[in-house]
């Protein structure tokens, strides 16, 4: 199934924003065990380092970041976004 | 006690006027008698100077520096005409006109105001932390204007990074109290963003949450705010690479990068980094103007470019 990535807003760059995203992601994934959520990029115009680590941090807490990539996927990502989105998950590695 | 602001405040004599007017940062609660702050001889004011006479006012005005200040205008129409201009004026006159009304000082930045022609002018922003809806709709519609005026989302994707990253960093930092500002104009060539705060400081902040800072030279400190995870807080989103990132943003495009906090000013610009003593400022003062005519996007920005360890994405 997929999710809308901007039904907060097409500007992910505040906790506001990534906090629900991220309570909604759980809560999809909860409902949804045996499928992949695709979250769907393709209205978001924009991201920062911050909001990236406030959206996937809570998730990788709860599931591990090894293990999320089993239930979400990321499609319609822009190239320039792309680039924030591996910056801000490889911080939650490190 | 005078000061008066020389004819010309542009980037480039910025330090002159902090070593004028640092003294202020050590009259808070003094309430010293016959001040005159004399702005009648500016003829020429760059965005930033604007933004700092504007901080040196409303400082001096909070902390209750002076006892009945004046401000010699003599009516200098040149200088009036450009705070109407960038929307500067309203904000200033209120605290000129009721130094006591809090309502009134908020209520003159009114809403996000953009003008568009073929310029574009963010006028002046106070960014309230308290105001969580605020914070919300000011970034979406910024972003959005942002988006509508370039109509190129490249261009449009490496402005709104920088701002989004620098205002993650100033609302991490940023209490009601430090009066952080931001303000913005540019046209299709370049962008000229500015911010401002009275708060902590980089210094001071890098210095109490890294502990091996704590007998390091100053200018070190500051030059090291732009390397990558810096400014990083323990146990929170913040990665530091906000200040990284507007670094690499300004660097691939013909940038001029530049932070002045708590008495050192550090540039970057055109390959070159320089880094000095300048008059004390208490809190922040970050200065970012890019130019947009051949926009190197993120994408193609290596420092930026780190290794998709999960496989992340699918088309």
């Amino acid at each position: 199934m997929d999710y809308n990535m901007g039904k907060y807003g097409t500007s992910l760059t505040n906790e506001i924003i990534a906090e629900s995203l991220s309570k909604d992601i759980i809560e999809q994934i909860e409902l949804n065990q045996s499928q992949i959520i695709n979250l769907d990029f393709s209205t978001i115009k924009l991201l920062t380092t911050y909001s990236v680590k406030s959206i996937f941090r809570p998730i990788s807490e709860k599931y591990g970041i090894e293990n999320i990539f089993s239930h979400i996927q990321l499609i319609n990502v822009n190239k320039d976004l792309q680039v924030i989105i591996k910056q801000g998950l490889n911080s939650i590695v490190e | 006690m005078i000061i008066v602001v020389p004819k010309h405040l542009g980037i480039e004599n910025i330090g002159n006027f902090l070593i004028q007017t640092e003294v202020v940062f050590k009259l808070v609660n003094k309430n010293q008698p016959d001040f005159i702050f004399d702005v009648s001889q500016i003829q020429r004011l760059c965005l930033l100077g604007q933004l700092i006479l504007y901080k040196f006012i409303s400082f001096t005005s909070e902390n209750k520096c002076f006892a009945g200040p004046r401000v010699a205008f003599n009516t200098n129409r040149n200088l009036e005409r450009v705070l109407l201009q960038y929307g500067f004026y309203d904000i200033i006159h209120a605290y000129i006109v009721s130094p006591d009304d809090e309502e009134q000082k908020i209520n003159a930045y009114k809403n996000l105001r953009v003008i568009e022609s073929s310029n574009i002018l963010i006028a002046p922003q106070r960014l309230l932390r308290s105001e969580n809806n605020l914070k919300n709709k000011l970034e979406e519609d910024l972003f959005n204007r942002i988006f509508g005026f370039y109509k190129n989302d490249d261009k449009s994707r490496v402005i709104c990074t920088a701002i989004g990253e620098l205002l993650s960093n100033f609302w991490s930092h940023a209490t009601d109290d430090s009066g952080t500002v931001m303000v913005a104009e540019g046209n299709q060539d370049y962008i000229d963003i500015c911010f401002a705060d009275n708060g902590k400081g980089i210094i001071t902040t890098l210095k109490e949450s890294i502990p091996q800072y704590k007998y390091v030279d100053s200018s070190i400190i500051l030059k090291s705010a732009i390397n990558k995870g810096v400014t990083s807080k323990p146990n929170t989103n913040h990665m530091g690479l906000g200040l990284y990132n507007t670094s690499v943003i300004s660097k691939h495009n013909n940038g001029y990068f530049r932070i002045i906090s708590e008495g050192y000013d550090l540039l970057q610009s055109r390959g070159k980094e320089i880094i000095k003593k300048t008059g004390y400022w208490k809190g922040s003062i970050i200065n970012l103007r890019i130019e947009l005519q051949n926009i190197t996007c993120l994408r193609d920005m290596p420092e930026l470019v780190v290794a998709d360890k999960f496989n992340l994405f699918k088309e």
